[in-house]
């Protein structure tokens, strides 16, 4: 009030000095004027004083969680076919072996809801669950209907809705499905569950190369022979195969349709063909040739024609892999006196060695995110696989084997299969690039070898 | 054989003569200004070894200058003369009465010392039972005084405890919180929270999120939490909002000052990749 008075005090003196009659209107806007900037003021004062009276604030730097704990609970399955065989365990294995997820144990839980409806989110809070699967699997003709329900625990809404309508032989494979859809709800990357792999197996004399469900069900022979078959390889968008075949008594490079088991020669040049690898665009393949002398290492057209030699040393170059981008082949070379991974142009050049760190690294593989390389490393005498972040230059050494061999990624980067030997056989093996998750794929039987993990657009079955 | 000179050689051998002085001082006092005449060490680098016959002996030598003799200390000051004490001042004897007047005197002044003597008794008797009245009174007086001290000193005591109790009212309402209590709670928020951050789900980049959460009295949150600057990725955001409703209850203070200030608002800031 004061102020106010001071303020008419002032305009009054402003307006007798000059010359000017106060009025009572000048007044009134004179008060306007002022208090509109009184207001004004305030009103910045009380924005600058918030920040002041705002409310504690608590830095938290890092994390130690890893694992997403999530529950899958068993699904209402009405008459189905495939007993013993059911699809929260195939979930459950899927999203486990990835190590992103903690599975939680639900066998000691008495009533196990089925729908949304029917769930008491404080008993899985305090299982500490984040997530809850549950669903339904119902006969539809000779069809079956899966209907999954994904529920944030935490904020007690639905996360995901899935329904499939599939034939009873698609049952693992819906499975995989679920599991790569609540992957990628949590993680923001995209499952590996539904790929697919290839291997050779060894049965007696007899070689079969095969490709599988990731998990190593649901194998299926592309070619058998008496001699070895070695060095599979995947096409990019995974229509094709690559191998190298002794079954002409020396190895030659094969290519086979996925689609209608149609195959060519591609390298059957003097002296030794083999470990192909496909160029990130399909167009081409690198190859190692005895061709000259020693193994170096070519590209060839896919349909064998154009031959071009890429390196030129007299050491042993040889498992050669393209770069993501294409631009480099990275491929093993005994020319520093050991096997050590080195690098060149794709369109040829000089050399130069990426690995430096132990006496023997073989059979490089690049991660298909580029950001990883793995290769085989004898660790104290033991053949392990070891992985190397290609931005730091970090090398960890993932398998306690003392024979693993041809490791390989998966499409989504996360995961590296390898063959690892057990009782003397030949088994399936996966690890988790951060060497948390360890699994081994019992499943597939035989003298299992020579892994290939298939790109994420594997041929469908 | 002599030479004769022409006069105008005599004047050239006189020039030369001259010049030949003057080139000669200034040879001179270029010698003595130019050359330096002290002798250089050129090559400061080269040791300077003693022989010797024998090793020294590893006694410490006496030292080759004569130890400094020890100041003499300053003299002492001289006590300064005490002042001359002031004497007692003499006694004045009084003089001696005649004898016979001096017996009849007395007898009267001895009547008239003993009625004294009975009335000063007298007045020492009353002025006693008065003092003794005086006396009592003043007991009492002062034993009014010190229940009323007791009293006061009690009642301020009481109106401090008062005051102490408003006073923590009042704290508490105007938000005045121990740090260290609160600290402690947010310490134990933050490690819980800590604990449930999946940093994996993050980018490299370890980018900064800022979250505003309303705490309930009982350690809940009240509503969802709300994200205030996003890290550019939508799982990293999600990770970051599950990792705080994975976490909670909190534990909460019994200080109700603290208590009061953790259920405002609280603003979680993550560098999850830290």
């Amino acid at each position: 009030m004061t102020l106010n008075k001071l303020f008419v005090i002032i305009l009054v003196y402003k307006q007798t000095k000059m010359n000017k009659t106060v009025t009572m209107q000048n007044l009134k806007n004179g008060l306007i004027h002022f208090l509109s900037h009184t207001i004004g003021a305030g009103v910045l004062l009380w924005m600058f004083a918030l920040p002041a009276q705002a409310a504690l604030e608590l830095e938290i730097s890092g994390g130690s969680a890893i694992q997403i704990p999530i529950a899958i609970l068993p699904m209402a399955e009405s008459g189905s076919a495939q007993s013993g065989s059911r699809l929260h365990d195939i979930i459950s294995n899927d999203l486990r072996g990835s190590g992103m997820f903690r599975i939680i144990n639900t066998s000691g839980m008495p009533a196990l809801p089925t729908n949304a409806a029917q769930i008491k989110y404080t008993d899985w809070t305090a299982l500490k669950a984040q997530g809850l699967s549950l669903g339904e699997v119902q006969q539809a003709g000779g069809n079956l209907k899966v209907s999954v329900q994904v529920m944030d625990v935490l904020r007690q809404t639905a996360l995901l809705q899935l329904t499939y309508t599939v034939s009873p032989s698609q049952y693992r494979h819906v499975a995989h499905l679920i599991a790569d859809q609540i992957y990628e709800k949590f993680t923001g990357q995209p499952g590996a569950f539904s790929t697919r792999i290839a291997y050779v197996t060894k049965v007696g004399k007899r070689f079969t190369l095969q490709i599988a469900d990731y998990d190593g069900f649901n194998a299926q022979t592309l070619v058998s022979s008496n001699e070895p078959i070695i060095s599979p390889s995947w096409s990019p968008d995974g229509s094709k195969m690559a191998y190298v075949s002794f079954e002409k008594k020396k190895p030659i490079v094969f290519v086979q349709s996925l689609y209608t088991g149609e195959r060519k020669i591609v390298a059957n040049f003097k002296g030794n063909n083999s470990a192909p690898a496909w160029s990130p665009d399909g167009s081409k393949l690198a190859v190692v040739l005895t061709y000259g002398a020693n193994s170096q290492i070519y590209t060839i057209s896919a349909d064998g024609s154009n031959l071009q030699q890429v390196t030129k040393s007299s050491a042993i170059d040889t498992s050669p892999a393209f770069s993501p981008d294409g631009q480099w082949i990275y491929f093993t070379s005994d020319r520093g006196g050991r096997p050590q991974v080195y690098k060149v142009s794709a369109s040829g050049g000089s050399a130069s060695r990426v690995t430096f760190e132990g006496s023997y690294n073989d059979g490089p593989r690049f991660s298909p995110d580029g950001k990883y390389l793995t290769y085989i490393r004898n660790d104290g005498g033991a053949f392990k696989v070891a992985v190397q972040d290609l931005g730091s230059g970090d090398v960890k050494v993932l398998s306690t084997g003392s024979q693993d061999e041809s490791p390989s990624f998966a499409p989504n980067s996360r995961t590296i299969m390898y063959a690892t030997r057990v009782g003397g056989k030949g088994t399936l093996a996966t690890v988790t690039v951060d060497g948390l998750v360890r699994q081994r794929l019992s499943e597939a039987g035989g003298d299992i070898r020579e892994p290939a993990w298939g790109p994420a657009q594997a041929a469908p079955k | 054989m002599k030479i004769v000179l022409s006069p105008q050689d005599q004047v050239i051998r006189k020039r030369a003569a001259m010049l030949s002085v003057l080139m000669h001082v200034l040879l001179f006092l270029g010698m003595i200004f130019m050359v330096d005449w002290k002798a250089v060490h050129v090559n400061p680098s080269v040791m300077e070894a003693t022989l010797w016959d024998s090793l020294p002996s590893k006694q410490p030598s006496k030292p080759a200058t004569k130890p400094v003799e020890p100041t003499p200390p300053p003299p002492e000051p001289k006590p300064e003369p005490k002042p001359p004490e002031p004497k007692p001042p003499e006694k004045v004897a009084p003089p001696e009465p005649q004898v016979k007047q001096a017996e009849q005197e007395a007898e009267i002044a001895l009547k008239k010392r003993e009625d004294e003597k009975k009335r000063l008794l007298d007045e020492e008797k009353k002025k006693e039972l008065e003092q003794k009245k005086q006396e009592e009174k003043l007991k009492k007086i002062q034993e009014a005084l010190r229940k009323q001290e007791e009293e006061d000193k009690l009642k301020k005591i009481q109106d401090a405890m008062r005051q102490q109790d408003m006073d923590a009212q009042q704290s508490a309402a105007a938000g005045a919180v121990d740090p260290s209590v609160l600290n402690y709670y947010m310490g134990l928020m933050s490690r819980k929270i800590r604990s449930t951050v999946n940093s994996g789900l993050c980018p490299v980049t370890n980018p900064e999120l800022l979250v505003d959460i309303q705490m309930t009295n009982s350690g809940d949150i009240s509503g969802m939490p709300k994200l205030v600057k996003g890290s550019g990725d939508a799982v990293c955001d999600d990770a970051v909002i599950r990792a705080i409703l994975a976490a909670k209850p909190f534990d909460m203070p019994d200080d109700p000052a603290a208590r009061k200030k953790m259920v405002d608002q609280i603003r979680l800031k993550f560098r999850p990749r830290s």
